[in-house]
């Protein structure tokens, strides 16, 4: 027992000390590795339009299908955001010959699953299957997508359901401050709005409204149907004409562009939420499009700025300072423009000191070239990942389909890790100068605001608008 | 009817049922006690390497809860040749993700990386778990960071308290009483001896199980692992662990909380027993026809028919020793607890009264056939499903041996277990009323 207890003395002794020498020296460098390319697959336009992927994948006995219909919330009504949301949640609950509850039990009941669901630029129907049910997952996609019931009663279901979410996301900090943000950033165009709708919309939202969206945008012309799985390629065309080929091409109205704002000097919002202890940070602005020149020189900043634990807002506020649980930067991509953001948290004592630091840093960004081993760190983590990215086949077929979406061309998955090799540093100022502001932004505070608000004053005058009265729908943010 | 003759028709020239793949491994014990489960993959070059370190909030002693996972973090700042967050910056310049989590019962530490990066990060992983060397600066600011985490996970968002509030009440002995994120009060209690003290009892070859999938060579991989951990000696402390014993619940237990919730909750905890043991596969299968997918009884029932719920669930937490199954209840706007309670607990009563039909046992063990096809395709998947075998069940055959287990529950199987463990007397209730 003493022995134990004096060698335990001494390790601890060394440990404090000096630490035991790792007897093998300094780290192994890593040999050099393969590329890690996009597995090849087969892609072919049927007569209808409709772009379709075959990739085989044969790890385990599963197949993921994905239809994307390259319209969404972008496309909803001018004051009905929704509409493209509950036209995509409704598919699955009900078809001309099919019960909601009919559909459920099918899939169920081999094992698979079939989800439908709108984001702000497509709407994406999934399916996924054991192989040996990979019929049954078509047979459904192809009736929710053809023979939509849209009844009145699933529909008032869905609201229902939908209008209870919105008054929990209402109470719940981060998701009020993502709502309020994009609306500063973006005013009334649709990438402004909720997707799934808000408390104002949902009600007004109509059996009509559902039909008329699907009869307009849900056209094989505007969309892809990836096929990753244990099947021949030639197995997976077969099924793909099989259930898609009779799907009749659409002529498709031109998007309507409506304005988006300039942000002049700081708009600073905060959302009082007096039971908080703790306050929700986004700071931020538009930046480019997916397809602009541009957009990997702004990925790259993001990166720097905030892209993971190595980020300087991650390490200014977290690590140096255990302000926060986590801090980031990132762009978030649309066929137009991008949002451009600094997320994070901290306790509400310390609300002013995060803000600062979140925007002394963006400042810091734009005042000097990033050191060239921050940048190629930050390179060769984007290009790095993207073999992480491409296991499973889900991924994969999302992957496909986005290419399709933003018409990045055939070689893209081939090329694009050169392209973004050849970022250089000039690139990242030029963007951070042109692109990226910490004057001209939007800044959303949701906490208690009796605690931090006469901090602000030096940033600039804040709009308070207490939770109760916060109303996504006005121009003015409140009821 | 027409279309179950249909699909009927069908499945008869359909391929054979699809069954999932094993997930093939090989065990090596080094002799100062570290086991390495190895499997390869080669479809992408990437690996994930996981060591599970046999320690969880249930081993924290008296006044220092909280303290495993306030660990975990301060396995990121440093060791003899890492400085403090050089870890995560290594694996992420090459393009990986890093992180670790803590448990009940384990804490994990994890990398996916491009393939070529193993033999360093073999390095790195040896580096820390002979040599972490945390100053006092640096536990003080990531105890802040904890403490952060915290406010956001649990004191911040309007449902994040609930569990915490749950365990406090379901147990009276056992150390799952406490949640991992522990107390504000008890983090600001520890100190920097105590994670010495952990660190030399807890943090030790013998102690740990490492995990690599991906693609390599085996025999390489080994080499590699003998060459930067074979020289690691074997803990010297001995490990105790917790041996207290819930007794068995008798009366239900009913807590009402009212705090700024949107909608009110509801949520019950009853008694089961731990992951591994053969009531746990029936109860695995009980959950998934209760509550897995919109056919399933509970979604049908409260969610869809009687729309009384906005969520509505039932689903085992199974750990190393007897846990909770948990019934919960997100009320829609306007519906009345009582109402939503009271279909929530028919559903429960129906298991113990009436069997399930043969359809929906044929169908919960199709979404488990799936499960094991679709939960076990990334390396990562892979190496967790290795590492929680090896670790929670002791015996790391069970990742593929498990599979028969739930092919082969009965309809009697699901009523005998509903019977002993869905019973009022074995609940904790807690109910969450808007303030």
């Amino acid at each position: 027992m003493k022995k134990l207890c004096v060698s335990a003395v001494l390790f601890f002794l060394t440990w404090c000390t000096s630490a035991p020498a790792n007897k093998t020296g300094g780290p192994p460098s890593p040999p050099q590795l393969g590329r890690g390319d996009f597995p090849s697959y087969e892609k072919k336009v049927l007569p209808n339009g409709l772009t379709v992927y075959a990739l085989e994948y044969h790890e385990q006995p599963i197949v993921a299908v994905r239809l994307m219909i390259t319209a969404g919330a972008e496309r909803d009504p001018a004051n009905l955001p929704g509409v493209a949301a509950f036209t995509a949640d409704l598919l699955n609950k009900g078809t001309k010959t099919r019960s909601a509850t009919q559909i459920a039990e099918t899939i169920d009941q081999v094992g698979g699953s079939l989800e439908a669901s709108a984001n702000m630029e497509s709407t994406n129907i999934s399916a996924r299957a054991l192989t040996d049910s990979v019929g049954t997952a078509f047979e459904l996609m192809n009736d929710v997508v053809m023979n939509p019931a849209f009844s009145a009663e699933e529909l008032a279901r869905e609201k229902q359901q939908a209008e209870s979410n919105l008054v929990a996301n209402m109470q719940d900090p981060s998701f009020v401050a993502d709502a309020v943000f994009e609306r500063m950033i973006y005013g009334n165009h649709p990438y402004g709005h909720l997707q799934g709708g808000t408390l104002g919309s949902v009600p007004k939202i109509q059996r009509d409204d559902l039909v008329k969206f699907r009869d307009t945008y849900y056209a094989p012309n505007i969309s892809a149907l990836a096929i990753v799985g244990d099947l021949p390629t030639s197995e997976s065309f077969k099924l793909a004409e099989q259930w898609f080929g009779a799907w009749s091409k659409k002529e498709i109205p031109p998007q309507s562009e409506s304005e988006i704002p300039k942000l002049d000097g700081k708009r600073i919002v905060v959302v009082d939420k007096p039971d908080s202890v703790q306050t929700e940070i986004r700071v931020g602005h538009t930046s480019v499009g997916r397809k602009d020149r541009d957009y990997f020189n702004v990925l790259v900043a993001s990166y720097v700025l905030g892209g993971s634990g190595s980020g300087r807002l991650y390490q200014s506020l977290r690590v140096e300072r255990g302000l926060t649980y986590g801090a980031y930067a990132s762009i978030d991509p649309h066929r137009v423009l991008s949002d451009f953001y600094s997320t994070t948290d901290t306790r509400t004592e310390k609300t002013t000191e995060a803000l600062n630091l979140v925007l002394e840093q963006i400042q810091k960004f734009r005042s000097a070239e990033v050191p060239a081993e921050e940048l190629g760190n930050a390179k060769s983590y984007i290009i790095g990942s993207f073999p992480l990215s491409i296991e499973i086949p889900n991924d994969l077929a999302n992957r496909l389909t986005t290419v399709f979406l933003y018409d990045l061309g055939d070689d893209y998955l081939k090329t694009f890790r050169d392209r973004l090799a050849d970022v250089s540093a000039a690139d990242v100022l030029r963007v951070a100068k042109e692109r990226i502001s910490p004057d001209n932004v939007g800044v959303v505070l949701v906490g208690k605001a009796g605690e931090f608000k006469a901090q602000l004053d030096a940033l600039g005058k804040p709009e308070i608008i207490p939770i109760d009265k916060l109303d996504l729908d006005s121009p003015t943010l409140r009821k | 009817m027409r279309f179950f003759a249909a699909l009927f028709v069908f499945l008869l020239f359909q391929a054979p049922v699809s069954r999932p793949k094993p997930i093939e491994y090989k065990e090596t014990v080094l002799p100062n006690g570290l086991k390495v489960i190895t499997h390869e993959d080669h479809s992408t070059p990437v690996t994930n390497l996981q060591i599970w370190f046999h320690v969880g909030s249930k081993d924290e002693k008296a006044g220092r809860t909280g303290f495993a996972h306030l660990f975990e973090h301060l396995m990121f700042k440093g060791s003899a040749h890492i400085k403090p967050e050089e870890h995560d910056k290594i694996i992420t310049n090459a393009g990986g993700v890093s992180n670790a989590y803590t448990q009940d019962d384990v804490t994990v530490y994890w990398e996916t990386f491009p393939a070529n990066y193993l033999e360093k990060v073999l390095w790195m992983e040896a580096d820390r778990m002979m040599t972490l060397d945390v100053s006092e600066a640096n536990f003080k600011s990531e105890r802040d960071v904890v403490k952060e985490e915290r406010l956001t996970r649990i004191d911040n968002p309007p449902y994040g308290d609930l569990n915490e509030l749950l365990y406090d009440n379901a147990f009276e002995v056992h150390p799952y009483k406490h949640v991992t994120i522990g107390s504000m009060k008890d983090l600001d209690a520890a100190t920097i001896d105590d994670v010495r003290e952990f660190y030399h009892t807890y943090y030790v070859p013998n102690n740990a199980t490492m995990v690599i999938a991906g693609d390599f060579k085996t025999d390489q991989a080994l080499d590699w692992v003998k060459k930067y951990f074979e020289n690691i000696p074997k803990g010297n402390k001995p490990i105790v662990r917790p041996t207290a014993k819930e007794p068995p619940q008798e009366k239900e237990r009913r807590v009402v909380h009212a705090k700024p919730v949107p909608l009110p909750a509801y949520v019950a905890g009853y008694h089961i027993p731990a992951d591994g043991d053969p009531d746990s596969y029936p109860l695995v299968i009980a959950s998934s026809i209760l509550s897995e997918g919109r056919s399933s009884r509970i979604y049908r029932s409260l969610v869809y028919d009687k729309q009384l719920a906005v969520e509505a669930d039932a689903t085992g937490n199974f750990t190393e020793h007897p846990n909770l199954f948990f019934a919960t209840i997100i009320l829609s706007q306007g519906k009345s607890m009582d109402a939503a309670e009271k279909a929530l607990n028919a559903e429960l009563a129906r298991l113990t009264t009436e069997p399930v039909t043969d359809k929906e046992l044929e169908k919960a063990k199709n979404k488990m056939r799936a499960e094991y096809a679709f939960a076990r395709q990334s390396v990562q998947d892979k190496a967790q499903a290795l590492g929680h075998a090896a670790v929670i069940h002791g015996d790391t055959a069970t990742v593929n041996k498990e599979y028969e287990l739930f092919m082969n529950v009965t309809k009697e199987d699901i009523m005998r277990v509903a019977k002993m463990y869905l019973r009022p007397e074995n609940r904790t209730v807690l109910i969450v009323r808007a303030k």
